[in-house]
């Protein structure tokens, strides 16, 4: 899920650059103190998630977290999620620096998406959280293949799919068994945050 | 937790994060890693192991050149593309494509530094190098792996796989420099390390990393709850 430098063209990177200057304003400047604790720890979350991999058909797959983040977080989950890639494009090269702001751009798409599916209201809790989880990693899977697309590059959508379906599933998964921990021990932290 | 605890808390943090950037390295003087402590943080250059990408390990073996590709953990990447590229030249040299055990083979033809991309078709990519002598023999200890995106760094500094940097102006030297060591002992240390990623283990950099969006996370509640909110 993270593209590294050199794959995707120059000007796409940093068209898409700007663009997440432009998110992360309007998705911060809202920011109440009160919120960036939570904010700080989804993004430590994010950055440590990463390093839980395993292998998927001849490649490696880790988790992410972004249902979760979505969830938690909504539209503030975009600059937890710049910082947590910024440090691992840093610290462990994961993700380029070039990329940055499009693979911000992608899982934040779906972070954000898990957060609207979430405020909907639509469903039991475990159902909604199951799907916030999942099209959460399969919206950046899907942005992804297009981008590939665009550049001439990979091996076409469908294998993207299937590589990421497995990890959608596993998100799902985890997400909807972290919202019901949640509704347990702390049910406000699940109130949506406000636009 | 009293909003009015977390910031000098998570502000000790960011004084935590630059010990860690700062601690010194674990190996010996003579082996000491550029790239750990601050120099990891500052200078933002590539450990040879990165993760969850691939990592590529280019050895000689008589004329040819072995190249072995994994993901964290020695994951094999099977089936990934590797383009190969001759000295100077702009276009591909051929392709192929890793086994199932993440190898694949090529006999370079013409002296002069080689480079391999691999890529496994799902963002992650990789670039390595290899020097070649005159005689068409690959050179030991010369095997340099870095990202696509950091290429000016190999202008500076050759990386070998064991994460140590030696002078790039004195690339027919490296034989020499490495002729001590067998080549089961270059792969040896360059296994022993490759698991760590160099000289910075990765628990190490996990804590870095924590540390640092910690103490931004203070600093950031620390001026926001100055501001007067809407």
């Amino acid at each position: 899920m993270h593209i590294a430098d050199g794959i995707i063209a120059t000007e796409i990177c940093i068209g898409a650059n700007v663009a997440t200057v432009g998110a992360l304003y309007l998705a911060g400047r809202r920011v109440h103190p009160d919120e960036i604790p939570r904010m700080g720890f989804m993004g430590a979350s994010f950055f440590a998630v990463s390093l839980l991999h395993f292998p998927l058909a001849g490649t490696s797959m880790h988790l992410a977290l972004l249902g979760l983040g979505g969830i938690l977080l909504g539209n503030r989950v975009l600059p937890a999620l710049f910082v947590a890639l910024l440090f691992q494009a840093l610290l462990f090269q994961h993700g380029g620096f070039l990329s940055l702001g499009l693979n911000t751009l992608n899982m934040g798409a779906g972070a954000v998406l898990a957060g609207w599916i979430w405020r909907s209201r639509v469903g039991g809790e475990g159902a909604r959280a199951f799907l916030a989880g999942s099209l959460a990693i399969l919206l950046p899977a899907v942005l992804m293949g297009v981008e590939f697309a665009l550049t001439g590059y990979g091996r076409g959508m469908l294998y993207l799919l299937s590589i990421y379906a497995v990890t959608a599933g596993v998100e799902g998964l985890l997400t909807a068994v972290a919202v019901r921990f949640f509704r347990q021990v702390q049910p406000e932290i699940l109130q949506p945050l406000p636009l | 937790m009293k909003t009015s605890a977390l910031f000098p808390v998570l502000a000790l943090s960011a004084a935590t994060a630059l010990l860690l950037t700062a601690r010194p390295s674990p190996a010996s003087s003579a082996e000491r890693d550029p790239h750990d402590g601050i120099g990891l943080f500052l200078t933002a250059s590539p450990s040879p192991a990165p993760l969850h990408g691939i990592s590529v390990r280019l050895t000689p073996e008589g004329r040819a050149v072995v190249g072995t590709c994994t993901y964290e953990g020695g994951i094999a990447a099977a089936g990934a593309q590797v383009t190969i590229f001759a000295p100077g030249a702009e276009a591909p040299h051929h392709s192929a494509t890793t086994d199932p055990a993440g190898l694949f083979a090529f006999v370079p033809g013409a002296p002069g530094e080689w480079r391999v991309v691999v890529d496994d078709g799902l963002g992650h990519r990789r670039e390595a190098r290899i020097q070649v002598d005159g005689d068409g023999m690959p050179m030991m200890g010369a095997a340099v792996a870095e990202t696509a995106g950091e290429a000016h760094e190999a202008e500076d500094h050759v990386h070998d796989d064991a994460g140590h940097t030696h002078d790039a102006a004195e690339p027919t030297h490296a034989p020499a420099e490495e002729g001590e060591h067998t080549h089961e002992a270059a792969a040896d240390v360059a296994q022993e390390h490759d698991h760590g990623s160099g000289g910075s283990s990765r628990p190490w950099q996990l804590a870095t990393g924590l540390s640092l969006i910690f103490g931004l996370t203070g600093f950031a509640y620390g001026f926001r709850a100055r501001r007067p909110t809407a």
